[in-house]
């Protein structure tokens, strides 16, 4: 396109300037939006299509393309999955809160320039970065009733005076899954608070200070509302990822002991590639689907007013 | 009463007392998040009988060997080697793809003003809520129509649909701390817009191209689920799915485990300590602007 009159078109089209429609950005948004939704929004539909219909492997001659809702029905009123359903919320409740947590007091420590602080800095992102089976893995080992590293020292420190089922009984499993899982996530959460936290202007503090605020006031009325763009999305993308979390449980304990971790996603899993039961899988994960999209837009809403590009951050 | 003086030495002991405890702290919370890691290689590099002993051997200096490395990529049964290769592969082109998409995408969506913006962000946000199992089934049925099923290319698209969304949001955030003004100083100059996104915005978004890669990687490299699923014969096995594997067997043999899951974590690692000025960079220019 040359341009001989000298004059520029904007690139921004703001309200009334541009007369025709510019199909640039569709153009770029195009590819990307096709493979979207030949491999992620098709597939949705396919699945809602499956929960609609009785889809079990080895019996065939049961198969139908259209029992309605019955699937649903079969689920809603199956213990197991609102059993899953709490499980899932529960890790994402723990998991995130605790990924918060840990990620906020690793960001301030290394927040003010100190010898070392580069090392810090990169040693407490170290965990995002050991892949799932290595995570899932290791953790298994170090668990271990018998041979384990963390029985072996707790008892060392005789903190306990018998080994302690970590993966192996009810009551610890899920306890288990809650380390491991802050374990992974809290390197992202560090990483994104520090960012935020170094976009806070200086001066804020400084004028707090002369206003008589202590490093407590200053913490609570400067950094809390200075964090709020990036603990916003971060708590909303943490929240939906860990409610997904599948294959850290999936390895280490399978759902079990007697479900004890067994969550939605595992669940699904379970109904689909165990039980061969395509149909009632597809519907349940249907039903985690809507509940993550309702659960955004309500947070949206909440948290920024709106849906979509402009109301983040 | 204190004097000055008095005060300002009472100051400087609280801060290298402050000095002190922050090191301590630091140092506490280094030791036992990265704890794992250790664990990891120390169990790697440690005969049987030494892995099984007790009390464990906290530091492996006397039965150090290479021994268990040796068995995982000589001794199984399993081409342990040819699923390195598998990861390596789908790794790199999935998220070159990715980037590249995301570059478009990010470009439109922080360049423009549009009909449909917004429909588009709440697409991407869309695609981070759906659970990998839900889609597992009709991915395999799309898969097998497009002769896809059972290959690395099928696994390959699959991660590349995973990133994009990612890619998009991060180059995003790139190109917004890009002065706009650059840009139209090339297109006075005479440049196209293409051009104008050519010469001048893209050499300014090589470190957010290189971050953006490097989570793709990371995230292709170790995804499990969908190779796990969608790829039956073992010489087209991705590592992840190779080293989950070998927990299945009637004998656990840690050391070899820990070796196995050692080699996956060394490549991103290392990616990572080389590169993590850009990965930083990255997240927050992403995480901040959203």
């Amino acid at each position: 396109m040359a341009k001989t009159t000298g004059q520029v078109e904007p690139l921004r089209g703001g309200p009334g300037g541009h007369r025709r429609l510019d199909l640039m950005p569709y153009g770029l948004l195009l590819p990307s939006m096709i493979v979207l939704a030949v491999l992620l929004l098709y597939p949705i539909a396919r699945a809602f299509l499956t929960s609609l219909g009785r889809h079990v492997l080895f019996r065939p001659q049961a198969t139908r393309a259209f029992i309605g809702l019955d699937n649903y029905a079969y689920i809603l009123s199956d213990s197991r999955t609102w059993h899953s359903l709490y499980l899932a919320a529960l890790y994402s409740v723990v998991v995130v809160g605790g990924s918060m947590l840990i990620g906020l007091a690793t960001a301030l420590a290394v927040r003010r320039p100190f010898r070392g602080r580069a090392f810090y800095r990169m040693a407490i992102i170290i965990p995002w970065v050991v892949p799932p089976v290595a995570t899932s893995l290791v953790w298994s080992w170090m668990l271990d009733y018998q041979f384990g590293v963390v029985n072996h020292l707790l008892r060392a420190a005789h903190l306990i005076s018998a080994p302690i089922g970590w993966l192996t009984t009810t009551q610890w499993a899920m306890p288990s899954m809650f380390l491991v899982g802050i374990w992974k996530m809290y390197p992202i959460a560090s990483v994104m608070l520090l960012a935020g936290l170094q976009s806070i202007p200086d001066e804020l503090y400084e004028a707090a200070k002369i206003d008589g605020a202590n490093r407590f006031d200053g913490f609570r009325h400067v950094t809390l509302p200075g964090l709020k763009p990036v603990y916003g999305i971060l708590a909303l993308l943490l929240t939906l990822w860990s409610f997904k979390a599948f294959t850290y449980i999936y390895i280490m304990t399978g759902g079990g002991p007697s479900q004890a971790t067994e969550t939605a996603v595992v669940l699904v899993y379970l109904q689909a590639f165990k039980f061969f039961d395509f149909g009632v899988a597809s519907a349940l994960g249907i039903v985690m689907l809507l509940i993550l999209v309702v659960f955004t837009i309500v947070y949206m809403k909440l948290v920024y007013g709106g849906v979509g590009p402009e109301s983040r951050a | 009463m204190k004097t000055v003086a008095g005060y300002s030495k009472q100051l400087r002991l609280n801060r290298g007392l402050g000095k002190v405890a922050l090191y301590v702290g630091l140092t506490t919370v280094v030791v036992l998040l990265g704890f794992p890691l250790y664990w990891m290689f120390a169990s790697a590099v440690q005969e049987e009988h030494a892995i099984f002993s007790f009390p464990p051997t906290m530091v492996p200096f006397r039965t150090f060997t290479l021994e268990p490395l040796y068995k995982v990529f000589f001794l199984e049964r399993r081409p342990m080697a040819r699923m390195l290769w598998n990861s390596l592969m789908v790794s790199v082109v999935s998220s070159t793809a990715s980037v590249l998409l995301g570059l478009w995408g990010g470009y439109a969506l922080s360049r423009f003003r549009f009909r449909g913006r917004a429909l588009a962000g709440f697409l991407i946000l869309l695609t981070q809520m759906l659970p990998g199992s839900l889609i597992i089934i009709p991915l395999y049925m799309i898969l097998t129509d497009l002769k896809l099923s059972n290959s690395l290319w099928g696994l390959t698209l699959i991660y590349m649909s995973f990133n994009t969304p990612f890619s998009i949001w991060m180059l995003k955030g790139f190109v917004e701390g890009i002065p706009k003004d650059l840009e139209e100083q090339g297109l006075i100059d005479g440049c196209s817009r293409m051009g104008a996104l050519a010469r001048i915005t893209l050499p300014l978004m090589v470190p957010g191209i290189v971050a953006t890669f490097i989570f793709g990687f990371i995230a292709a490299w170790g995804e499990y689920v969908f190779a796990l699923t969608l790829l039956d014969s073992v010489t087209e096995w991705t590592y992840a799915v190779g080293v989950a594997s070998l927990k299945g067997e009637y004998m656990v043999t840690w050391n070899e485990i820990m070796s196995a899951s050692f080699v996956s974590t060394l490549p991103v690692l290392l990616l990572f300590l080389f590169m993590q000025r850009y990965l930083l960079a990255g997240l927050t220019a992403g995480g901040v602007k959203g």
